[in-house]
């Protein structure tokens, strides 16, 4: 007990707890509409772009996130312009940009000078790594986040759930398109420090289809998928400390855990009703 | 002489470059009943998805009770049910939710209303996944009249459906043209049912074939001229089923 309050009150420990938690909420918010909307692919296209964020803020001395948020909408835009505007299928649009804009910043970091340890934390996720600017930042989007999904959250919905009538009904589905894939790009760019960009995507996905195997209505799917990400994040952050591993690879397997669990829990059930 | 609800002059549409639609003149009266039938990829499902304005024409004029089509106009007066396939109905969603984000402000006395009329007042708080093909078809006709429309617009209603499902769904939307005065255009393969509901029957293949009252229409030599094939010949392959056949899918 004494270990975990002597855990608890380091400062590092403290500001990757605060920001898990911030991150927590955006996925959780943000993830049920990707994965309602079937665009889980688009978030691992974004967090590989990010990558190339990070490398150009390594090169003009700027904040990685900032630039990394920037890149990931730009490339989220990329995706749904292409997409709308093309014969291409989605998933070729996607796959498109994924590996454009990552061999982009493949090749910017292979042109900086000198070695970067620092990237290890940006693409696997480390405990270390959250800084006070970037608690701040996460506060930033946090607020705005939120705020469109309380306010648009029936639109939202409806424009997810049958895009066709909700146009019918007057509503700019095409707006929703953009809108939600660049709150998807704000929320896993700011996930990537905690997460890294390799394994970003469990964090929109895991936490809301572990919600949606018990949420009995859709109200339910973000609390439930709020709770899902907490856990997940909270565990995998001390699992990370206890076992000296970064934070990206304990939060994505306490959240794999929590969904083979609970899985298997939810078919054993039904299967018990059947 | 009988008020129009939707009237259609030299609509032109083209999608992609290919040409869908050429120079459909057509009208369907206020308080009809109009079945629209044609082979598959014959400009049924383009032909309303432009008068709810989904899809522009190249040129022509559509006017709905008189007013241009513009969005207003179109939210104002249609409801549309789209194929209930096209929807994801493995998400966590009740009966009550799908009809609550339909309009601001919905209350749960308007849902419950909506809902009786379709006889589906006991699966408000049901999710969708353990609904039938048949249910949910009522569930989103339930949706549609929420905004009491003045035209209703069914997309191919009863595929998956059991002969007896289709019926019930028949009899029910018979009753909503009754009691609400409602136009009602239902896109089908089916032309089993079409005796028994249509008021008026539009064949598209690509451009207006026919359109006239079902005993006129369903006949094996305009048939033959819509389809291109014998109606001995039809089969579910050429898209049109003559027979109910289909079995309802339970989930």
């Amino acid at each position: 007990m004494n270990d975990l309050i002597n855990i608890i009150s380091q400062p590092f420990m403290q500001r990757a707890i605060l920001g898990g938690l911030i991150v927590a909420s955006m996925c959780a918010v943000t993830g049920v509409f990707v994965t309602l909307r079937k665009e889980s692919f688009i978030s691992e296209a974004i967090a590989h772009a990010s990558l190339a964020g990070v490398a150009i803020a390594f090169l003009i001395a700027a904040q990685p996130l900032w630039i990394a948020v920037i890149v990931g909408v730009l490339t989220s835009l990329g995706i749904t312009f292409v997409q709308k505007r093309s014969n291409i299928s989605a998933d070729a649009v996607i796959g498109i940009f994924l590996t454009v804009v990552f061999a982009f910043g493949v090749l910017i970091l292979n042109l900086l000078p000198g070695y970067r340890p620092e990237l290890t934390s940006y693409l696997f996720g480390s405990i270390l790594s959250v800084t006070q600017n970037d608690i701040w930042t996460s506060i930033v989007f946090l607020v705005p986040v939120l705020g469109i999904v309380a306010v648009l959250y029936r639109p939202m919905l409806f424009a997810a759930f049958d895009p066709e009538y909700a146009q019918v009904r007057g509503i700019k589905v095409g707006l929703f398109d953009y809108l939600t894939r660049i709150m998807a790009a704000i929320v896993v760019v700011l996930s990537i420090k905690l997460v890294g960009i390799v394994l970003v995507t469990a964090l929109i996905v895991i936490p809301a289809s572990c919600a949606k195997l018990f949420a009995a209505k859709f109200s339910q799917m973000i609390p439930l998928s709020l709770l899902f990400a907490i856990i997940s994040i909270i565990v995998g952050l001390f699992a990370s400390y206890f076992l000296n591993v970064p934070s990206g690879s304990t939060i994505v397997l306490t959240a794999g855990a929590l969904f083979a669990v609970f899985g298997t829990i939810r078919a054993a059930w039904a299967h018990t009703r059947e | 002489m009988n008020k129009i609800a939707i009237q259609i002059e030299g609509l032109n549409v083209e999608l992609g470059g290919q040409e869908i639609l050429s120079d459909i003149h057509m009208h369907i009266d206020d308080g009809e009943i109009a079945f629209i039938i044609g082979p598959n990829g014959g400009g049924k499902t383009t032909l309303v998805k432009t008068i709810m304005g989904l899809v522009a024409g190249k040129s022509g004029s559509i006017k709905i009770f008189g007013r241009k089509n513009t969005s207003s106009q179109v939210a104002k007066t249609i409801a549309y049910v789209p194929q209930y396939t096209t929807i994801d109905r493995t998400f966590p969603i009740t009966v009550s939710e799908v009809l609550e984000m339909t309009y601001k402000n919905t209350k749960p006395s308007q849902i419950l209303s909506a809902l009786k009329e379709m006889e589906m007042q006991d699966f408000a708080d049901r999710k969708i996944s353990g609904l039938s093909g048949g249910e949910f078809q009522r569930v989103l006709i339930s949706r549609a009249l929420l905004n009491k429309p003045k035209i209703l617009i069914l997309d191919e209603p009863t595929n998956n459906l059991d002969a007896k499902t289709q019926e019930r769904l028949f009899q029910l939307v018979k009753r909503l043209n009754k009691k609400l005065h409602l136009t009602i255009i239902v896109i089908t393969h089916d032309i089993s049912i079409i005796s028994s509901v249509a008021q008026r029957v539009i064949c598209i293949n690509r451009k207006l074939e026919c359109s006239g009252v079902p005993h006129e229409i369903i006949t094996p030599e305009v048939l033959k001229k819509v389809y291109g094939v014998p109606l001995a010949e039809y089969t579910h392959e050429h898209g049109i089923s003559g027979k109910h056949s289909k079995e309802e899918k339970h989930e």
